[in-house]
């Protein structure tokens, strides 16, 4: 292990002392469980078949809701790019989107769409805003000299896209989908708390909380951060390999 | 083919760039357009290219042609090299003859770096050598050999003469040299 994996290693270890020290301090296990009461809760929940049903209704969900968003945010950012005017007509529901509080739209979602497909709506409509507007942004950003040196030789549409957009649009993206897949978590299970939808986490959590059941707690709260954390990476990886597969210079297929 | 423009004018806000500009150039023709810092080379050669509208007058002939330009910045793709730089401009790029076109004008160990790597005169002689092989009935080099040291102006002004190849070629220039050297008609504007 490098010295850099050797501090970050320390800091975690120093962090779980806390939190164990913490806990002994306490001494009530339904206030606050120590680190070793959630690794065995969560040992035990992982073994049952009930815990991978339920992580994976949690993560289909939040999977579809993303990626709907992020082809959705993709092509109407690029239409309001060309078009102005579907800007102007996005605009008030992008706003609404951003400011109204997930709490909100969970109790609209839970009358429409009904609780076990709340988690897909919520998490489109909190990750389709950041997406549209990391879109626009990332092309509004392409250099206006290349452009027009694109439309003096015109070169076609696509390779313009590959080769002036994609460059400028890629960090923009990128960003934006970091900070979506975050959120889409976040408001996924906290959606899921409020709505409880069978077998999924957030009833997992609710029941955590009904029952005192606060090892649990933690344990599907570490379950929670481990797959966002695996999700964002393997998107985000996918997403370079696509961008690197398409600005690749040595295609021949320009 | 005539191409030309009538009576063109062009206004930034208060100050008139060019102010009633009439010119007509035979197809094939070779000519350098010489005019002080300032006196609307750039903006009528971004006006034939159909990159800014007049205010007044008309262009004839290059709306309907083909047009390849050498920009005053080389306006390059940074992350791409040379080679792919010159086929990007190219319908069905053959990726062998971009390689020895531009092999004549820059060091072959160059051709595949990424161009953000390579030298301001490199990137110069990319830049034209893109506009060169570029599809077009019309040629327009916007002070193009700006930043090349002698021997290498030399070089890239034979380059560009023994591939005009009965285009239509435009220059703006300073230096007059350049333009007797590239056998060109001088205009003044």
């Amino acid at each position: 292990m490098g010295k850099p994996g050797l501090k970050k290693l320390l800091i975690a270890l120093g962090w779980l002392a806390l939190w164990q020290l913490a806990s002994l301090w306490v001494n009530q296990s339904v206030i606050l469980a120590g680190p070793a009461e959630a690794f065995r809760a969560l040992l035990e929940l992982i073994v049952t078949a009930a815990f991978w049903q339920t992580v994976l209704f949690t993560f289909l969900r939040i999977l579809g809701g993303f990626l709907l968003a992020f082809a959705a945010g993709l092509a109407a950012g690029g239409l309001a790019h060309r078009v102005p005017l579907v800007g102007d007509i996005l605009a008030p529901a992008v706003t609404a989107m951003k400011s109204v509080p997930v709490a909100c739209f969970v109790i609209l979602a839970l009358v429409w769409v009904g609780s076990q497909n709340l988690t897909f709506l919520i998490v489109f409509l909190v990750a389709f805003p950041i997406l549209y507007l990391q879109t626009r942004e990332g092309l509004e950003r392409a250099d206006r000299q290349l452009l027009e040196m694109s439309r003096v030789f015109r070169i076609s549409p696509w390779r313009r896209f590959r080769y002036v957009y994609l460059p400028a649009l890629l960090p923009s993206l990128t960003s934006g989908c970091q900070l979506a897949l975050g959120m889409s978590w976040k408001s996924g299970v906290a959606a899921e708390v409020i709505g409880t939808p069978l077998h999924s986490i957030g009833q997992q959590l609710y029941f955590a909380k009904i029952y005192l059941e606060i090892d649990d707690l933690f344990a599907w709260t570490f379950v929670i951060l481990a797959l966002s954390a695996l999700f964002e990476r393997a998107f985000l990886w996918l997403l370079g390999q696509a961008a690197r597969r398409l600005e690749g210079t040595d295609d021949l297929r320009l | 083919m005539i191409y030309g423009c009538e009576g063109l004018t062009k206004r930034y806000g208060p100050l008139t760039v060019l102010d009633g500009v009439s010119l007509s150039f035979p197809a094939g023709a070779c000519v350098a357009v010489m005019a002080p810092s300032g006196g609307g080379k750039t903006t009528l050669f971004r006006l034939l290219a159909g990159l800014e509208t007049p205010d007044e007058g008309r262009i004839l002939g290059f709306d309907r042609a083909r047009v390849s330009m050498v920009f005053q910045e080389d306006r390059l793709c940074e992350h791409l090299s040379p080679v792919t730089n010159v086929a990007l401009v190219q319908a069905k790029p053959d990726r062998a003859a971009v390689r020895r076109e531009l092999a004549s004008v820059l060091p072959s160990d160059c051709l595949d770096r990424p161009v953000s790597t390579l030298s301001g005169g490199m990137k110069r002689r990319t830049a034209i050598v893109r506009a060169v092989l570029a599809p077009s009935d019309v040629l327009l080099l916007d002070e193009p050999f700006t930043g090349l040291d002698e021997e290498t102006r030399g070089r890239v002004i034979r380059y560009v003469r023994q591939r005009q190849n009965g285009r239509l070629l435009l220059m703006t220039t300073h230096i007059r040299e350049e333009a007797l050297a590239l056998g060109a008609e001088i205009i003044g504007l």
